[in-house]
Parts: structure tokens; sequence; C-alpha cells
């Protein structure tokens, strides 16, 4: 059996391949998986839960976020966090190399798992920053009920020299699709998450902490880093195509690679191996 | 297993083929003394048509491409032989005597013309070849100009790393040259009109032709041919000039080491670069390494191994 | 349509019919002297009426070719250049020497000296009379009448010079042998085709003029 024989052009990446990837990725552009205040860059750059390589090719170390408001205070306060993803790997249907819990376990044909560790980090202010905050917060509200006008602030950090680091074990199934991005030629290869777990976060007496936080986590990824690892098809190639394509009006015709629909899937994900398969169509 | 496996079918390597042919150009000229006489040509050789098959040899078989010449123009200079009137030997009571002639010529008879020899030779090319795997590294890997030029129409960037596919003659059967008999009519009626404009027109023409006789024999006697002047060129072609062999030495090297059916570019761009929150983030690369191009009945097979990230 | 060169450069003089005068040797004609007597005689070449160059030739009795022809247009030349003439010619005693010129509108004339003795005697001086034995051929290309005079004995022949039939066998090195006497000439006409000599022989001393006849001749 040939790999062409239901289309003309086929390509595979195998899951070693796209965990190698996800390594390149993880280290060329790590602030697609680091997100932080802006005092990340100064005061606490030491203080990250995971330390960050700086990018071979240059660029920042994680995304600047805005500081978690304080609710309630008088005038705006904001406290510095940061978010990591880190030690990120994906198996591929029938999926033999990653543990699940028993809530994703087993994964379904053409699924993916993925693990990941998450590790959530808050700069915690010491009591003498807070008291000293108290009396300036205190000052305000004694002002307003004297009727002095107290101008408006911009949000104020709340300056911390410890950051406390929590880490979680997160896994997740699933699944690749194919389809056109608004604004942008050609089909996009889209990475969608079916399910995610948190291992193991007990309360007691039993809360939903758990799946808020497995909320919360869906919810960036699926709307913050997801998004943002949209592939054109051809990549998948390596663009094998690209003389004949750029060259097509030397023999008269429009030469373009379209996913092929005579697969039952395309993406496929089986044996563990991304698979994807297109046509060559001539005008 | 490798981390990536690209098949690409017969019918795809066919579509590339004809790009490839489509940008074949051999251009080629020179020049020989041969005493009485001297040749020049100057053409350009073009690829049309043709097939690719895949074979279960691990081969590639490029079939019947029509080779033929956008311009093959030959010139060719002769030297008029001495042409006089008058003379000759008469016989008086003491012997003879040879009353010498008045040479026509005072100076330069050299006769040149030029002949479109496109139309009336053709070749038929086939070769057979195997995928052959070059890592090319700009100012590292040597490049000819030629090859360098056609690069740049066919958009391949000599900038980039890259690893490139070629197909790989390895035998390779070219027609050798074998010009129509109507070539020779061509020749007679080109030295005829070269003849014509270098005489001045009137009674000198007239006689001079006269005097030499059959333009046709005259022609044959100078270039010391036997009757037929398309062997006789096909012959220079094929051996004196040594076009034919320089024509199997252009295709060994257009197809072997200048123009490859596919490049991959190396590290490959796996994510493009971007702007985020108004922060440019260059390209994530992914180096490519041991690569291996096979070749069955009905696909060509690349595998390429992710490279660590460092 | 297919390009056409060429560097061929057209003799001049054959584009002109003067008449042809033994006194007065030009393109198209050749004066042949018969040398009688063994020993070296001295060549005089004049052209226009001036010594152009000189030579010697050394007449033997055997061991010499029997015919030497020279360029009196290019000896002219080379003399021109050194002053002298440097090469040196042998005939045999009995043998001939064509004097002819190959180009240019030079008029020439040769005066051959025999030393002997001590004593310098002219054996020829082509300004003049041909002595018997000598000859004197002409090319003639355009068709049409002509007629060769001895000015000696102002006998006359009429020449007819044809165009070549299309399609009939022709070479310009078929000369015509034409006696000059006393009583005329003989054959008392001669019929030859473009481009063709007439070799005129002098049984007796001549002057020969070979012009294009007169209309109504």
């Amino acid at each position: 059996m040939a790999f062409t024989d239901h289309s003309d052009l086929f390509a595979a990446v195998h899951e070693h391949g796209i965990n190698t990837t996800i390594g390149h990725l993880m280290r060329q552009r790590p602030s697609l998986f680091n997100y932080a205040t802006l005092i990340f860059t100064q005061a606490l750059s030491s203080q990250f839960c995971v330390p960050i390589a700086p990018p071979p090719g240059g660029g920042p170390l994680f995304t600047v976020e805005p500081q978690l408001p304080v609710p309630g205070a008088p005038q705006p306060l904001g406290l510095d966090w940061c978010l990591q993803l880190s030690n990120v790997s994906i198996d591929l249907y029938p999926g033999n190399t990653l543990t699940l819990p028993p809530e994703l376990d087993p994964i379904g044909s053409q699924q993916f798992a993925l693990h990941l560790q998450a590790c959530f980090g808050l700069a915690c202010p010491n009591d003498r920053v807070v008291e000293n905050l108290a009396a300036e917060m205190e000052a305000v509200v004694a002002a307003r009920v004297l009727g002095v006008a107290v101008p408006t602030a911009d949000v104020q950090p709340v300056p911390s020299a410890n950051v406390l680091c929590s880490c979680l074990d997160v896994f997740g199934v699933g699944h690749f699709e194919t389809g056109a991005v608004a604004g942008a030629p050609g089909k996009f290869l889209k990475t969608r998450l079916d399910n995610l777990e948190i291992v193991d976060l007990v309360t007691n007496p039993p809360s939903n902490l758990e799946s808020m936080l497995e909320c919360y986590l869906r919810v960036v990824l699926r709307l913050g880093v997801l998004p943002r690892l949209i592939v054109p098809m051809q990549s998948l190639v390596l663009n094998i195509t690209k003389m004949l394509q750029d060259n097509d009006t030397s023999i008269g015709q429009h030469v373009t690679l379209v996913p092929a629909t005579d697969v039952p899937n395309n993406p496929a994900v089986e044996d563990d191996e991304l698979k994807v398969f297109f046509n060559l169509k001539v005008d | 297993m490798a981390d990536l496996t690209i098949a690409v079918s017969e019918a795809v390597c066919a579509k590339t083929l004809e790009v490839v042919v489509a940008n074949f150009g051999f251009d080629v000229s020179d020049q020989a003394d041969f005493g009485a006489f001297r040749v020049g040509y100057d053409g350009r050789l073009v690829l049309k048509g043709g097939s690719l098959e895949l074979r279960d040899d691990g081969t590639i078989r490029l079939r019947e491409l029509d080779a033929r010449w956008d311009k093959l123009d030959f010139s060719l200079a002769v030297k008029l032989p001495e042409i006089s009137f008058g003379g000759g030997l008469v016989e008086v009571p003491l012997g003879s005597i040879l009353v010498p002639g008045t040479g026509v010529f005072t100076g330069g008879k050299t006769v040149t013309f030029t002949v479109h020899l496109a139309p009336f030779v053709k070749h038929e090319l086939s070769l057979v070849g195997s995928p052959l795997i070059q890592h090319f590294k700009p100012g590292v890997t040597p490049i000819g100009k030629h090859c360098q030029d056609l690069h740049a129409a066919l958009d391949i960037d000599d900038t980039k790393q890259q690893w490139r596919v070629f197909c790989d003659p390895q035998t390779i059967d070219f027609d050798l040259f074998d010009f129509a008999d109507t070539v020779g009519d061509l020749f007679e009626e080109a030295f005829t009109g070269a003849l014509d404009a270098a005489l001045p027109r009137g009674l000198l023409h007239d006689l001079i032709l006269a005097g030499i006789g059959s333009i046709a024999d005259l022609l044959r006697t100078l270039l010391d041919i036997p009757d037929d002047i398309s062997e006789w060129l096909s012959d220079l072609f094929n051996v004196s000039l040594g076009v034919f062999n320089l024509i199997l030495q252009f295709v060994a090297d257009f197809f072997g080491t200048c123009i490859s059916f596919f490049q991959l570019d190396d590290p490959y761009p796996m994510f493009p670069k971007t702007v985020e929150k108004g922060v440019e983030l260059p390209d994530v690369t992914v180096p490519l390494e041991h690569l291996t191009a096979t070749v069955s009945d009905v696909e060509l097979v690349v595998t390429a191994d992710i490279g660590a990230a460092s | 349509m297919n390009e056409l060169r060429s560097d061929v450069a057209i003799n001049r003089a054959l584009l002109t019919n003067p008449a042809l005068d033994s006194g007065a040797i030009a393109v198209r004609g050749t004066v042949f002297h018969v040398f009688g007597e063994a020993g070296d005689h001295d060549v005089t070449i004049l052209r226009d009426g001036r010594v152009a160059g000189q030579f010697t030739v050394a007449v033997q009795p055997e061991g010499a070719v029997p015919q030497v022809n020279v360029d009196l247009a290019g000896l002219a030349a080379d003399a021109d250049r050194s002053g002298n003439v440097t090469a040196h010619y042998a005939v045999r005693e009995g043998g001939v020497m064509g004097f002819a010129v190959g180009l240019g509108v030079g008029r020439y004339a040769v005066v051959i000296s025999h030393t002997a003795g001590g004593r310098s005697r002219t054996v020829l001086d082509s300004r003049g009379q041909l002595p018997a034995g000598d000859l004197f051929a002409v090319t003639l290309i355009t068709p049409g009448t002509y007629r060769a005079t001895n000015l000696t004995t102002q006998a006359r022949l009429p020449i007819t010079v044809a165009m070549p039939g299309r399609g009939e066998p022709y070479s310009p090195a078929r000369p015509t042998l034409v006696r000059a006497g006393d009583h005329g000439f003989d054959p008392a006409a001669a019929h030859i085709l473009a481009g063709q000599s007439i070799v005129l022989l002098a049984d007796t001393p001549a002057r020969f003029l070979v012009e294009p006849a007169p209309s109504g001749l």
C-alpha cells in the first residue's frame, strides 16, 4: 500500500516529531507559554516558578498581562502574578506514552492526549507593605467622607519581593481540524481541546475548586494559546511543492494544493502520527 | 521511524518536471578553424514535452523529451579558390608557354554566410536518474553562474540553507545530430547568395559564375566533402565541434546539480514571524536532519528527522 | 533571412576595358621574351616612363627552368620599399620570361640588356618593337568586336569575343595563338569566349595594339 494511494501528496508527522517541535516552540517563543505582569521584567525577574531561558533569536520571555485587581480598594490596587505552562507533550492515537487520568482514558480514534504542567505564581505582599497601603486607603476614605476631592489614580502595584508558586499537572484530550481562517488564504490546521483534567486537586469538604480551575485553564488554552498555534496546512508538507506552485505560469497553468477528500479523515491521527493528504489542483 | 514522512505521487513529480523542462535552456556557441574554411555556431536548445515514470528499481525515468533548437545559426567562412581570367598553356614553335591569367581577386577572398539550421534538426532526450540529496549551504556549496540565473528565474533561494532533491542522471540517451536532407539545398542557396553579393554585378559576375561552374560542386570541393552536405554537417556537430558532448554534459549538470525537483528550507520555518501586542516575534524554525529520498513505482518518499532543541 | 558577409576584394582593373599595348604593358597584357643567348641579362622595369626596379636574369645553357613569369606591379612595389628588386632569376637558354601586371593602373615597359665580353646590348625594349620570336598575350573580358593591329606592318586582326552560352562548357584558360608576320595575321580572324586570352606571336619584329573595334568596322 502506498502513501499516495488516495491523494497526490501525503505528509505524516510522528508524535516524537511533534513533541520535538513543541520543544523548539517553547524554546524560541517562550511568550506563548509564559504570562506575567510587567514587574517580572525587573524586580521579580528571578522569581518565576519555572526559570525561562532567553530565546536564541531574541524576543520577549513572557507575554505581559495586567495585574490582579484588589477588589474594593478605595484606590485601584493590583497584585503581580505569573502563569506558566511547561513540560508540554502530546501522545497521538492510539495513545501509548502518556498515562491519562481515568476521566480522560482512553483517547478516542483521531484524538490526541496532552500533558502539561501549569504553574501559578502570586507576588504576595508582606504585612508591613499591607499596613502601609492600608493607611493610604484609610486616608482616601476619610478624605471622601470630608468632601475633599481625591483624584482618580492609576492601578497602583502592591509591591512584593516574594512569589508564591503552585504547580498542577494537567491532562487534556483534543483533536485536529482543517479549516479556513477569515481574511487568510488557504486552509489551516487547527488544534481543538476537547477535555481537560487537573490531577487530584482535592478539597475537604469536596468543592468545585478543581472544576473552576479546569474551566479557567480550558479557556486560557482554547482562547489564549491554541489560536496562536494555527499552522498553514502546506507547512506540514514543508512546502515541498513551492517551486512548482511559484512557477506554474511557466507551464501556463495555475497549480494549488487542496486537502484531499477521498480519505476518511483529513487530517488523520493514527499510528502515533498526524497525517495530512493533499491533491494537486491544476487550472 | 522518521519524524517526518512526505510522499509525492508520480503525477506531482511529472507536473514538477513540466516546470523544470519549461526552464531548460542551453546556450552554446563556438568557432573553429579548419584551414580552408572556418565555422561558427550559436544556438539555444530547449526541451518540450516528455513524460516521467517512477520505477520499482528506485529510479526515475524521463522519457521522450523533445529537444528542439530555438535558434541554431551556423556560419561558414569559405576561402574562394584563385580565380583568374585568361592564361593557360599555348603551343608555340619552341614548345609550350604558360600564359599567366589575370587574377580576379586582389586581396581577401573569404565569403561568409550564415544559415539558420534550427528547423532542420531535432532530437529526443531520455534519461534514467536516481534521487540525489544535497544539503545546500550558501557560500559553501559551489554553484555556477548559469545555475544562479536559473535559480533566480525559478525563485529558488540560494541565500538559504536547504535540502535539495535532484534527479541525478545515470544514463542519458540523446539523439545524435542528423540534419534533414534539405540542408544541402539550403547551403547551396546561401553560398550562391553570398557569392552573388560579393561579386560586382554585371559581366564579371556572370563570367565568374560561368567559370566556377556548379556552385554546389565548388562548395563541396572547398569543404572537401562528399556529396551529402547534411551528413558532413551532422559529423561536424557530433564530432569535430563536440556539440553533442557539450549537450550531454549540460543535461547531466542541469538535472544532477543545477535544478532540483524539490527544495526544503533548513531549518524550516514551522511558525512564521508575527507581531503580538506590538512586539515582533521571529519565525519558529525546526532543523531537519537525516533526509532520505526513495522511489517506488508510484511515489517518491522523503523522510527526515526534526533535530532537538538546543 | 540568411546573413552574408565577405571581404572579397575584386581586381578593379578588370572593370575597365582600355586598349592593350605591348609598348605599355598593363593588367590583362603579358609580354614574353625568349632568351636566345646564354649569359647574364639586366632587366630594367619602367613604370609610367620611370625606372621602377632592376634585376638580373641568368640565362644558362642547361639546368635552369624553361619559363619564369614575373608580376611587374609586384616587383615594382617590392623595389619601392627596399630600393632594389631582391629576386634573382635563372632561365634556360631558349627559355621564356613572361612580364605581366597583376593589378593597378600603371603602364609598364621592360628593357633587357645582354652583358657579354664587357659590352652591353639591348635585346628587348618593349616600348618599341618586340623582336621576332617574342609574344604578346591579352585577355579580353567584355564581349564585342576588337581589333589587334601590328603597328609595324599596320596589319589588322578582327577579334570577336562572345559570352559563353548557358550550359556551354567554359574554361577561361584556353588561349588562342595567332601568328603575326610580314604578310599579316594567321589566322586572319579570331573568335574567343569572354575571359579567354589571345596570344600574338611576332614572327617578325612587331608592336601590337589591341582595342575595341570602332563602331562600323
